[in-house]
């Protein structure tokens, strides 16, 4: 889910999202992710995973006085990895209607 | 913002403070930094008190394991020092010591038995840490 945000993003030409927006666009879709040890948790590891880069929110880039934000972007390789896990998610949905077939 | 919310917050960055404390300096920056943007913006975004302490308390587990992924390797390196077995000692005697007031004859015995080895054990352990942390330098 991530990552379809991500790629999602990027096409829209506001690549970078934080953890906040995350849990926000998420909402009900991605109940377990507005945990935020969970959402915390997994962003890690997709970077682990290479398929995030992130970086801390420069203090210029924004005027109001709040926290900086960590700053993530999905890796050239999310697109593929994404592709990849669509399609096994599909292959094992399908293949009990073929075994019954 | 509310008392109510603003209490909630400060729960949630208390426990942060509090699973973050084991990690190495690092990852303990880095999720307390997004933990602390991420209250101040469920502030400002006027989440209810209870969504924000709900969205805390999901990933509690998570929190935890995290936790100690992060600071196991650090917890490892402190048994390379005196000090864990320094502070492990003491409460050998002291559960033999609580046990054996509770119960008579050979549980007793066996529990006091246990105290000393323990204890003397751990003081031990202490030592050879010790002398080993000189040998390295």
């Amino acid at each position: 889910m991530i990552l379809e945000l991500g790629l999602r993003r990027l096409r829209d030409g506001d690549p970078e999202f934080y953890g906040f927006a995350v849990a926000t666009e998420l909402g009900d879709d991605g109940r377990l992710l507005t945990a935020h040890g969970t959402l915390y948790k997994v962003l890690e590891r997709l970077e682990r995973d290479g398929l995030l880069v992130s970086r801390w929110e420069e203090p210029e880039e924004f005027d109001e006085p709040r926290p900086r934000r960590r700053l993530y972007q999905v890796s050239d390789q999310a697109e593929g990895a994404l592709r990849t896990s669509q399609a096994l998610q599909q292959s094992a949905v399908l293949r009990p209607k073929l075994a019954a077939q | 913002m509310s008392p109510l919310a603003r209490r909630s917050t400060r729960l949630v960055w208390v426990w942060c403070v509090a699973y973050t404390a084991v990690a190495t300096p690092p990852a303990r920056e880095r999720r307390r930094g997004e933990i602390r943007s991420h209250l101040w913006e469920s502030e400002h975004a006027a989440l209810p008190p209870i969504a924000v302490v709900l969205a805390a308390v999901r990933g509690v587990a998570h929190d935890v394991g995290w936790a100690l992924a992060s600071g196991i390797p650090r917890l490892a390196r402190s048994f390379g020092t005196p000090t864990p077995y320094v502070a492990l000692a003491p409460l050998f005697p002291v559960q033999a010591w609580i046990v054996s007031a509770l119960t008579v004859g050979r549980v007793a015995h066996v529990f006091e038995g246990l105290g000393a080895i323990g204890g003397a054990a751990m003081l031990g352990m202490a030592a050879l840490a010790w002398l080993m942390q000189r040998r390295r330098g």
